[in-house]
């Protein structure tokens, strides 16, 4: 019994390591790739492990670009968007899963049918709304003579604030937990607000740990709104800096190895601290209290 | 009586916010994106009303639709059921309470945050005939070099791979987080029956995961079906047109040909397709838990 | 570098005259197409600091684009009423803009120009239908580049590169290398896919005396005699010859297939020749650019990237004088050097940054023989079709004759507007 248990962690592990290997791989390769000089980047036969290590693509990609300023905006937009879309994304979810109301499964599958029109024809009526957005960038009350809000950081925010993405991942989160929970509350005099705040919420940690890393990360590595929403250098975010280093027949892979690298860590020290949440025993906690 | 309709009150309140924000900015782009599809319009010039021209043209003979179609649904069934495997035996192995575990989790997640220029780069020269990685390693076992992104019959395949690999951490924290929310004492039960492992996962884990699974499944089909980055990055749609995807093939009428009526139809013809897999998936996963999906 | 610095300063005080009298801050935005950062770090630390201080009066926002995405920026742009005043894009766009009138006409502004004879033929390459719209930046041709200790090992004088089909399909004979039946090294790269499959069958379509489109541009005409016989010597090469098979052969990371000896000859723009300058610096010794093929004329594709101005700009006089100013020649020299493209004017033929490399030399010398695409607005669907129909006919899956002949008939029907 005992020897079988052993077994099985050490089969574990064997399993996890070798997934880890395949999975870290390319991200390693950026790692690595980021400090080799050029000519031996994409040396032939390849060379797996930097021999030499250089700084100059670090140096390059903050001479080149305004990193800092880009960073600013990306968190800006990204943190704000993650707030409002636990926020709302959550209460909306709630309601969608626990409460009857006429019409309820009609809205929600129409919310769901958002996410199914490509953005590649949707950006363009987006983008008119952005730009007659009323009283925004010297625009009057009808949306008329100005700017709207391109350039702005509403305008980056416009499409994030509130996802129907949110939406659909709570309720089907709010929805698997068990519906004695709100019959008890409610005997016991709770609001639907309360049961909303009081019971689901304090259960579904993590659930809104895992909203929070999505939103951020879907926010941050967003690449085509920027693009078309921004046009001078102090508003773009860090996704557009990227693009410095790739131009019309070529990719500069040093600076953009080291750049890519340091954007990825934001989005990698969210997802470590959202994993705090993820601590088995949560809900079964919850049950018995 | 009074507490129902209380009910119905704070339901639409609830829902109010993200009802009105996402008429602003999904509903109402969404509505224009329709009646672009009933016109000729390439973006410079207004829009001009051409009826079911756009559409019939689209399901008319034109091959390249029907040929994008089938690249897109071979795609999304290779894709997709090897995702929810994988993803959710990875969430079940970390789920665990074994030291290292915020370590693997972290790793399994990278392929997320590694940026798609990156990834397809690296992917690229794995894939290389010549010099690729794959091939290498194969060569030792005396397999003849195979063209895994230069062949025809090969191409949709190799993305579809990369794909998974990149989409797996995404769906295995969606699995962690509903592992969690599973009550303990259901095991618990499930041991005192004497139930194996397997009977543990067939009755306990996977009946109460199925929201969360309808959750990946929908997703999915959504992100897989719209699939454009990958393609536009390493194949743009070749060779023989054996990637071209409706993802794909809606951006170079849109914004190559200047075609936006006609792209916003392709995409409309999508969206039916979507939706109503999506809903055929609601009827599948309610069969048991009603109204929890 | 003194002589550069007095003609700069002559364009900044001449420039200045003629920019007294506009309004105060009169804004123009400017999209550059390109995210080079050497090119970024030229325009902004060198170009614009001239420009404000030449044009104080006008306020000029220059927003970089990634060519990739230029066209779903300035789709959403117009589409929104809201274009940039001036914008750069490739030749090709004319057409399309132009027959939307969405662009300005610049022959006016040209006509009193007092240097636009620099251009030479290269200020027509944003023609259409008798009018210019482009102002010509930088250009890029497609020539056949070889690596000399390959032609040695074959036993080729590298000073002799092919001049003709024939010696085009002897060398590329001789310098294939085998293993059982998998080519090891193509003598010659022939792309099937795409833009370049479509541009490498331009350079034989017109060597052989063919072309796309009919004068009127209504009419697909590739699939003439001429045209059939280009697609099927390139056929031959993979049938026949066996000298180049239909893999793509992209760069790996930034090594070009030539650099890594995948290849032996490949036809390359100047940017790829600076790539392997950058990442193969031992090869580089050993790059020649042949100049362009002949077989019954000599020709080679060479296009254009230029400045256009969009109609509902607001300022157009001032927008002139910032694409006048981004032309000029001191101004055109340091752009088209960062970014490593040939520049449009004569006067800067024999710029420094030319001169000292023989192989850009040999391009800017191409240049008497470049011949661009047809400005058709259903450029980029026709182009398209025809790139699918020649991978057809190199995977064998038709025949050169029919495949071209299929192609025709999708190509009218585009042009007519379907």
């Amino acid at each position: 019994m005992k020897n079988a248990k052993t077994f099985r962690v050490i089969l574990s592990y064997a399993v996890l390591c070798l997934v880890a290997v395949v999975m870290a791989g390319p991200f390693v390769w950026m790692v690595f790739s980021s400090v080799k000089p050029n000519e031996d980047l994409f040396a032939h036969p390849p060379v797996w492990f930097p021999q030499r290590v250089t700084g100059e693509h670090f140096r390059a990609a903050f001479a080149h670009t305004n990193l800092p300023r880009y960073f600013l905006n990306s968190l800006i937009v990204a943190g704000v968007a993650t707030v409002t879309n636990v926020l709302f994304g959550s209460l909306a979810g709630f309601a969608f899963a626990r409460l009857e109301f006429p019409g309820r499964d009609v809205i929600f599958f129409a919310i769901l049918g958002t996410m199914m029109v490509p953005i590649h024809v949707t950006v363009v009526p987006l983008f008119i709304l952005a730009k007659r957005f009323p009283l925004a960038g010297g625009n009057n009350i009808l949306g008329v003579g100005g700017t709207g809000l391109i350039d702005t950081y509403g305008g980056l925010l416009f499409p994030y604030l509130i996802t129907a993405f949110g939406v659909f991942m709570t309720r089907q989160f709010f929805a698997s937990l068990p519906r004695e929970l709100d019959d008890a509350a409610r005997i016991d005099g709770c609001s639907d607000f309360g049961i909303f705040a009081k019971i689901c919420l304090p259960l579904s940690r993590p659930v809104i740990a895992t909203l929070s890393i999505f939103t951020f990360t879907n926010v941050w590595d967003d690449f085509l709104w920027p693009l078309v929403i921004i046009n001078r250098d102090e508003m773009r975010t860090v996704q557009l800096g990227l693009q410095v280093f790739q131009s019309q027949f070529s990719v500069d892979w040093g600076p953009l190895m080291a750049a890519t690298l340091m954007v990825t860590v934001p989005v990698l020290i969210v997802f470590i601290l959202g994993q705090d949440y993820f601590v088995e025993g949560i809900a079964t906690t919850g049950m018995k209290g | 009586m009074s507490r129902h309709k209380r009910g119905n009150l704070n339901g639409y309140l609830f829902i109010a916010p993200v009802f009105i924000y996402i008429t602003i900015t999904a509903f109402i782009p969404m509505i224009m994106s329709l009646y672009l599809s009933f016109t000729d319009y390439n973006m410079l010039q207004p829009p001009k009303w051409c009826g079911l021209y756009n559409y019939k043209d689209l399901l008319g003979k034109d091959g390249k639709m029907w040929v994008a179609m089938r690249n897109t649904l071979i795609y999304a069934i290779e894709v997709l059921p090897l995702n929810i495997f994988c993803s959710l035996g990875l969430a079940i192995l970390v789920n665990k309470n074994l030291p290292g575990m915020t370590f693997f989790r972290t790793t399994y997640y990278l392929p997320v945050v590694t940026s798609m220029v990156a990834a397809s780069m690296i992917w690229m020269w794995i894939y290389d005939t010549d010099m690729g990685l794959l091939n290498n390693i194969l060569s030792l076992f005396g397999v003849e070099p195979i063209e895994w992104l230069t062949s025809p019959d090969m191409a949709l395949h190799s993305l579809a791979i990369m794909r998974v690999w990149k989409g797996i951490g995404w769906n295995m924290v969606i699995y962690l987080a509903g592992l969690q929310g599973i009550p303990r004492h259901l095991y618990e039960a499930a041991m005192i029956d004497g139930a194996s492992r397997w009977q543990q996962f067939a009755n306990v884990t996977w009946p109460m995961l199925r929201p969360v699974t309808y959750y990946v499944l929908t997703m999915g089909l959504i992100s897989t079906f719209q699939t454009f980055t990958e393609i536009y990055s390493m194949t743009r749609g070749g060779p023989l047109d054996s990637t071209t995807t409706i993802g794909y093939q809606i951006y170079k009428m849109a914004f190559d040909y200047m075609e936006m009526g006609k792209a916003s139809a392709l995409a409309f013809v999508l969206f039916v397709i979507i939706f109503t897999l999506s809903i055929i998936n609601v009827k599948f996963f309610s069969s048991r838990v009603d109204s929890e999906v | 570098m003194k002589r550069v610095f007095t003609v700069i300063a002559a364009v900044v005080v001449m420039l200045s005259l003629t920019s007294i009298g506009y309004a105060k801050g009169t804004t123009i935005n400017l999209w550059f197409a390109g995210t080079e950062a050497p090119f970024m770090k030229t325009v902004n630390e060198e170009i614009l600091p001239l420009f404000r201080r030449a044009y104080p009066n006008i306020d000029l926002v220059v927003t970089f684009v990634p060519w990739g995405d230029l066209s779903t920026k300035l789709g959403t742009a117009f589409a929104a009423k809201l274009p940039p005043d001036v914008f750069m894009h490739g030749q090709a766009a004319t057409a399309g803009f132009a027959a939307n009138q969405s662009i300005e006409p610049l022959d006016k502004y040209i006509a009193k120009m007092p240097d636009a004879k620099d251009f030479g033929p290269t200020i027509d390459s944003g023609a259409y239908m008798g009018k210019r719209y482009m102002l010509p930046m930088n250009g890029a041709g497609r020539l056949l580049i070889y690596r000399a200790d390959f032609f040695r090992e074959a036993g080729l004088d590298p000073n002799r590169p092919p001049t003709t089909w024939e010696e085009l399909r002897a060398a590329a004979i001789a310098q294939t290398i085998r293993q059982g039946n998998r080519i090891v090294r193509e003598g010659l790269d022939i792309p099937t896919q795409g833009i370049d499959a479509q541009q490498i069958y331009s350079n034989f379509l017109w060597q052989n005396g063919g072309d796309f489109i009919s004068q009127d541009g209504k009419k697909a005409i590739f699939n003439s005699k001429e045209g059939v016989e280009a697609l099927q010597f390139i056929v031959d090469l993979i049938y026949k010859d066996k000298c180049t098979n239909t893999q793509e052969e992209r760069p790996l990371g930034n090594v070009q297939p030539i650099a890594s000896g995948k290849v032996a000859m490949q036809f390359a723009v100047p940017n790829d020749i600076k790539l392997i300058e950058v990442y193969s610096p031992d090869v580089y010794t050993q790059i020649r650019v042949a100049p362009p093929l002949m077989n019954k004329e000599q020709v080679a594709l060479y296009s254009y990237s230029g400045l256009f101005m969009a109609k509902d700009s607001k300022n157009k006089d001032a927008a002139w004088e910032v694409m006048q100013f981004m032309t000029s020649p001191a101004v055109l020299g340091k752009i088209c050097e960062s970014l490593g493209m040939l520049p449009p004017r004569q006067s800067l033929k024999s710029a420094p940054f030319i001169a000292k490399d023989y192989r850009i030399q040999a391009y800017v010398e191409g240049m008497a023989y470049g011949r661009g695409n047809p400005n058709v607005p259903a450029w980029v669907k026709v182009r398209d079709i025809l790139a699918t129909y020649i991978e057809k006919a190199a995977f064998g899956v038709m025949s050169p004759q029919d495949a071209l002949d299929k192609a025709a008939a999708e190509c009218n029907a585009a042009l007519a507007g379907k």
